[in-house]
């Protein structure tokens, strides 16, 4: 920790190799988690552009060595959602690229359904349901990430979970113009 | 419930496969590539704008040598090659003849802190030159030095014209010149040209006075503050400032946001010298 703390002094003196070089030694995870966010590789490579200059810019404010890699996490999650507001704005929902990491997946079918309810949930439990279980992150990791209390993480995901399972119940649901729409 | 999470586990694995592409590196490096190196916080400062004047003073010297210079008749034989004789100026006289029989002769040149002066005279012969002009006046060394001004006269047959043109000061390690210009005619008639000399500062004329002033006068609610004065023998700059920052903050309290203005007189052994210019900025302080 002791090095990474020499190495961020550097990095505030405006030496840019040290902070490519952090970024690169866990470059997947860094882009696994745009990905999930972004779903194609462009703009992934996008997010983490926009995030190193940020990283960059603000690295002066950043107290705690340690909070590094949550810190730049949190930085590269807020430039992901910068960019899906944009392409909101640009692109209509239905014609967001395809979901290319999930092609191989061999029950394809409960892997459609899973992934359509998954898109029926509220973004804030999507984020968390996805950084639990697609990247492992722990209750912890993803609070200081998304930058909410660790109990917000947990009722997310519970929350989250139960109305998934709802929906995969298979007799709540029924197909409508290509969308899933929960009977109320 | 435990389905739902080991079926999104299993979503995730798909994951694992995903790895960063190779031009990551490429790109997170041209992303910074640009950006310069964080600056320390500053904390808090107040923002306060000064005024930053200037004046420049026309020497009666540029005025005499301004009306004989551009009374051509008067100009080789007389005043310049007096001036040049007193290494007041560096005598180039080199031509450039155009195509269509045009000369652009640089009779010679004139250096300080302030300007370059050339003095140029464009022949026509025995032929009307009205419908010619000169454009993209340049010096080049090893940075560009513009024209900024100037003024030239015709002869009395308009067969051939005297100017008198102000480049910027080439900076101190240029050596040798090249004066760049474009003959503009009728029928879009269009040639550009150039003549390239050494640069001899031994004869380019020293600033004669270069001095702190420090001096402040308060008028109405505003300091002015007088700092310094260069006068080279062809120009007198005295620069300054209008305000102080605790005026400005003053003003900004009390809501007032103005400029000021500012008109005065230099006198030269009691004689009043004519103004040609000035300026006034305002920076962040």
């Amino acid at each position: 920790m002791e090095d990474l703390a020499h190495k961020l002094q550097q990095i505030k003196k405006g030496n840019k190799e040290i902070l490519i070089r952090l970024i690169l030694e866990r470059k997947n995870e860094y882009y696994k988690l745009a990905y999930v966010y972004l779903e194609n590789t462009e703009d992934a490579l996008d997010a983490l552009e926009d995030m190193i200059v940020i990283l960059y810019e603000s690295i002066k404010n950043l107290k705690n060595p340690e909070a590094f890699y949550s810190w730049s996490k949190k930085i590269l999650v807020n430039c992901c959602k910068q960019i899906l507001r944009k392409r909101n704005k640009i692109i209509p929902m239905e014609n967001t690229p395809e979901k290319t990491y999930l092609e191989n997946y061999d029950q394809k079918e409960q892997k459609a359904d899973l992934e359509k309810c998954l898109a029926l949930l509220s973004p804030e439990q999507q984020e968390t349901i996805k950084l639990k279980y697609f990247l492992d992150m722990d209750y912890k990791t993803i609070a200081q990430v998304l930058d909410i209390p660790v109990g917000t993480v947990k009722s997310r995901i519970s929350i989250g979970l139960k109305r998934l399972k709802d929906l995969m119940g298979g007799e709540y649901y029924e197909e409508y113009r290509g969308t899933i729409i929960p009977l109320r | 419930m435990k389905n739902i999470e080991e079926q999104l586990s299993r979503l995730g694995k798909e994951l694992d496969k995903l790895e960063a592409p190779p031009q990551l590196e490429l790109r997170l490096r041209k992303a910074l590539k640009e950006k310069e190196k964080p600056k320390p916080k500053l904390g808090l400062i107040a923002a306060i704008l000064m005024a930053l004047i200037f004046f420049s003073y026309n020497l009666d010297v540029i005025a005499y040598y301004g009306k004989t210079i551009l009374g051509y008749e008067d100009v080789i034989e007389g005043p310049i090659n007096k001036l040049i004789e007193d290494n007041q100026g560096q005598k180039i006289e080199k031509s450039y003849i155009f195509k269509n029989g045009l000369v652009l002769k640089l009779d010679g040149i004139m250096l300080d802190e302030n300007r370059l002066i050339a003095f140029y005279t464009l022949d026509n012969g025995n032929n009307n030159l009205e419908d010619y002009y000169l454009s993209s006046l340049e010096m080049k060394g090893i940075l560009r030095y513009y024209g900024e001004s100037g003024q030239g006269k015709y002869n009395d047959s308009f067969t051939r014209i005297k100017w008198v043109h102000d480049f910027e000061p080439p900076k101190f390690f240029e050596r040798n010149l090249t004066f760049n210009f474009t003959l503009n005619g009728p029928d879009n008639y269009l040639e550009k040209g150039s003549i390239t000399f050494k640069l001899d500062r031994s004869k380019a004329m020293a600033t004669k006075v270069r001095q702190k002033i420090n001096q402040s006068i308060k008028i109405n609610d505003a300091t002015v503050k007088f700092h310094w004065i260069t006068a080279s023998p062809t120009q007198t700059i005295i620069k300054g400032t209008i305000g102080t920052p605790p005026e400005y903050l003053n003003n900004l309290l009390k809501n007032q946001y103005f400029r000021y203005n500012i008109q005065f007189d230099l006198l030269a052994d009691g004689e009043k010298i004519n103004h040609q210019c000035g300026g006034l900025r305002t920076s962040l302080r």
